[in-house]
């Protein structure tokens, strides 16, 4: 029984990685496509866009939902329901392309951010209650680099940046999940 | 117990990179000429905190081994942060990225813990 649990966890940590190479392969796709695109003007690549946003949106949900069912302590679990809406609104994001709509994008993004925000800050009390440096100082510097294009940054850079800080904490902890079923609980 | 040798690197990385910090906002302002309180501020921020985990590599400190460590990552975590968003310059970043990189790898060394802890 034990062993079907790990089994199913270290799915779910694939789940978390692909859900960002999914994101950003959609980001790549749009800028191979038309260099000069952006997500707060209208483009023929903005399919490729919406593709990446709903996909990935899907897959860090479902992600989350992986953190809540084997989620050994109630942060863990609660981080999972932060991923979980984080993940919607990914996918939400993905709908609202239009340039009318960019109000309703940029309040999705700032969403995102809080929402990682809040899971990576439980995720990592947890992390470092069970001893593990290496994760806490990874978040430390996505989060610190988060707080610095908030502080710094003009509106759409920030938002951009901050999206992807989250979704690169989203990434380390898929790489964390799996590395610790392979190692066996070790750094 | 005498130093161990990461722990004496650990210690001599520090002190590098809060000087190296020094040195490249001095050359850094010469060039460009344009520098505010802000900037400097950040700069001496970074120096600051290499300085700190210096000191944390040494026993009889108020750092446990593992705060030692978490210092070296808070620190690479600053100079990522401000070379990242453009606020500090990239090459002199860079440098700095890697000796605080290498002041955490110092920092997991098992002989170096035990004698931080002592």
């Amino acid at each position: 029984m034990h062993k079907d649990v790990k089994d199913h966890s270290i799915a779910f940590g694939w789940v978390g990685i692909s859900s960002v190479a999914v994101f950003f392969a959609g980001i790549l796709a749009c800028v191979a496509v038309d260099p000069a695109w952006s997500w707060t003007a209208s483009s023929d690549a903005d399919k490729y866009y919406t593709f990446g946003c709903i996909l990935g949106g899907i897959l860090v949900a479902l992600y989350g939902v992986g953190k809540i069912q084997y989620g050994k302590t109630i942060g863990y679990c609660f981080a999972g329901v932060m991923i979980v809406l984080a993940g919607i609104c990914i996918a939400l994001q993905g709908v609202f392309t239009d340039e009318s709509v960019t109000t309703v994008s940029k309040f999705l993004f700032i969403l995102v951010a809080i929402f990682s925000l809040i899971a990576a800050s439980l995720c990592t009390i947890e992390q470092n209650k069970a001893g593990k440096t290496l994760y806490v100082g990874a978040v430390m510097v996505i989060v610190l680099t988060a707080l610095c294009f908030i502080a710094s940054a003009g509106e759409n850079d920030m938002i951009t940046a901050v999206t992807a800080c989250a979704l690169a904490w989203v990434a380390i902890d898929g790489c964390s999940i799996v590395l610790e079923n392979i190692l066996g609980g070790k750094n | 117990m005498d130093a161990p040798k990461c722990a004496k690197i650990g210690m001599s990385l520090g002190f590098l990179g809060g000087i190296a910090t020094f040195i490249g906002f001095a050359s850094y302002g010469s060039l460009n000429n344009t520098q505010t309180f802000v900037d400097m501020a950040y700069v001496l921020l970074i120096s600051v905190m290499f300085f700190a985990a210096a000191g944390a590599f040494r026993p009889g400190t108020a750092w446990t081994a593992k705060g030692a460590t978490l210092m070296c990552y808070l620190t690479l975590a600053v100079v990522v942060a401000i070379t990242a968003t453009g606020l500090g310059d990239f090459a002199y970043g860079f440098v700095e990225a890697i000796i605080a990189i290498l002041m955490v790898v110092m920092s997991y060394d098992k002989d170096t813990q035990k004698y931080i802890s002592q």
